[in-house]
């Protein structure tokens, strides 16, 4: 890209199923400034230019992982993705593919928050007897930190080619997040988290493709957590902890 | 509606990944033809073997054998990389270790082809 351009083309993926049958590409000229992220682009053009345009954003600073759509063929936050760093004169803009669009590049999380859901994210019945606090050392701690700052932005979901093509498969952020639960030293129902994510369209999908670590915002590594799962799995089964 | 998109944004461990699927294919559908041809060895007393075998010696053969060595040693390093990362060794360091096994399948690959390549220039002329 010339140093003196001032102006980048946004091609921007179109569909409104109350109107259109397909989806259509749309370009707008968006004026460039010194650090113009691609979610700022996006608020210019439905600021100045086209107030149909639909997309999702919150924080703005790569806290709420709202803002993930697929960003010049990369899975990326929009906030966090700066202009001038992609270093093209068009850059294209779509939705998050394997969801269902709702409108423009708005997708349908539900089938992803599904998937989370049936990992149980959440510390088990009898996890945390009695009233007084479950005290954890800084070690053990530090042990999550890296699963807990995953904020399910989904673009690990979007970057997988497993889930690309097994709409049934969990997908690293809910693999992330059963991990997350046996990594924790207060929660203790390792065998049951394993179980939930083990089975056909659990742990044994993940090719070790590294997607997912290559996408990640928050620099969580998902193939280390699942490898360690299927370590873990198959140590309990033949320590014979686990029936099959 | 959804987008449909197998992302594999040249990064390394996706294109593993996919080289090793093909390399795999190629793999069986060479043994089918490989158990095929040898088969052949019960009939006329090995005589359509033998024909086979005169067939196949030209340098157009030699030089897929070469390619078949080839998809085998990638097929064969990847795996062993795919087989650390079970044992969740060198996680941290997937790319370095593709490259590592790469370098000692690109030797192994020379080594072949220095020993087929000379076979090859040779068969046609028989």
């Amino acid at each position: 890209m010339p140093i003196d351009m001032n102006e980048v083309t946004f091609k921007v993926f179109r569909f409104d199923p109350e109107k259109d049958k397909k989806p259509h590409w749309q370009r707008y000229r968006v004026a460039l400034r010194p650090g113009l992220s691609v979610l700022e682009g996006l608020l210019d053009i439905l600021d100045h230019q086209d107030g149909s345009l639909a997309f999702r954003f919150s924080c703005r600073g790569a806290v709420c992982g709202i803002c993930a759509m697929y960003i010049a063929g990369t899975p990326r936050l929009a906030c966090r993705t700066q202009v001038a760093e992609l270093k093209r004169e068009e850059i294209t803009i779509a939705p998050l593919p394997g969801l269902p669009i709702i409108k423009d590049l708005v997708v349908d999380m539900k089938p992803f928050f599904a998937k989370y859901e049936q990992i149980r994210p959440y510390f088990l019945a009898d996890a945390v007897p009695g009233e007084k606090e479950s005290l954890q050392t800084p070690q053990q701690r530090r042990a999550l930190a890296e699963y807990i700052d995953c904020f399910l932005c989904g673009l690990c979901h979007a970057a997988c080619p497993v889930a690309a093509t097994d709409r049934r498969y969990l997908g690293p952020a809910a693999l992330v997040k059963a991990y997350r639960f046996i990594a924790d030293s207060r929660d203790g129902h390792t065998d049951a988290r394993l179980a939930l994510a083990l089975g056909e369209d659990g742990l044994w999908r993940c090719h070790t493709i590294f997607n997912c670590v290559e996408v990640c915002p928050r620099g969580v590594d998902p193939t280390h957590a699942i490898q360690e799962m299927k370590r873990l799995a198959v140590w309990r089964r033949l320590a014979g902890k686990t029936r099959p | 509606m959804r987008r449909r998109e197998l992302w594999l944004g040249r990064r390394l461990g996706a294109w593993a990944w996919l080289l090793h699927r093909l390399a795999g294919i190629v793999l069986a559908l060479y043994l089918v033809v490989h158990i095929m041809t040898i088969s052949t060895a019960r009939f006329e007393d090995g005589a359509a073997f033998d024909r086979i075998m005169r067939t196949f010696n030209n340098p157009v053969v030699k030089l897929l054998e070469i390619l078949l060595i080839a998809a085998v040693i990638f097929h064969m390093a990847n795996g062993f990389r795919v087989i650390l990362l079970d044992f969740v060794l060198g996680i941290h360091h997937q790319k370095a270790l593709l490259w590592a096994v790469m370098g000692v399948g690109a030797v192994i690959l020379v080594a072949v082809a220095v020993t087929l390549l000379p076979l090859a220039l040779a068969s046609g002329a028989r």
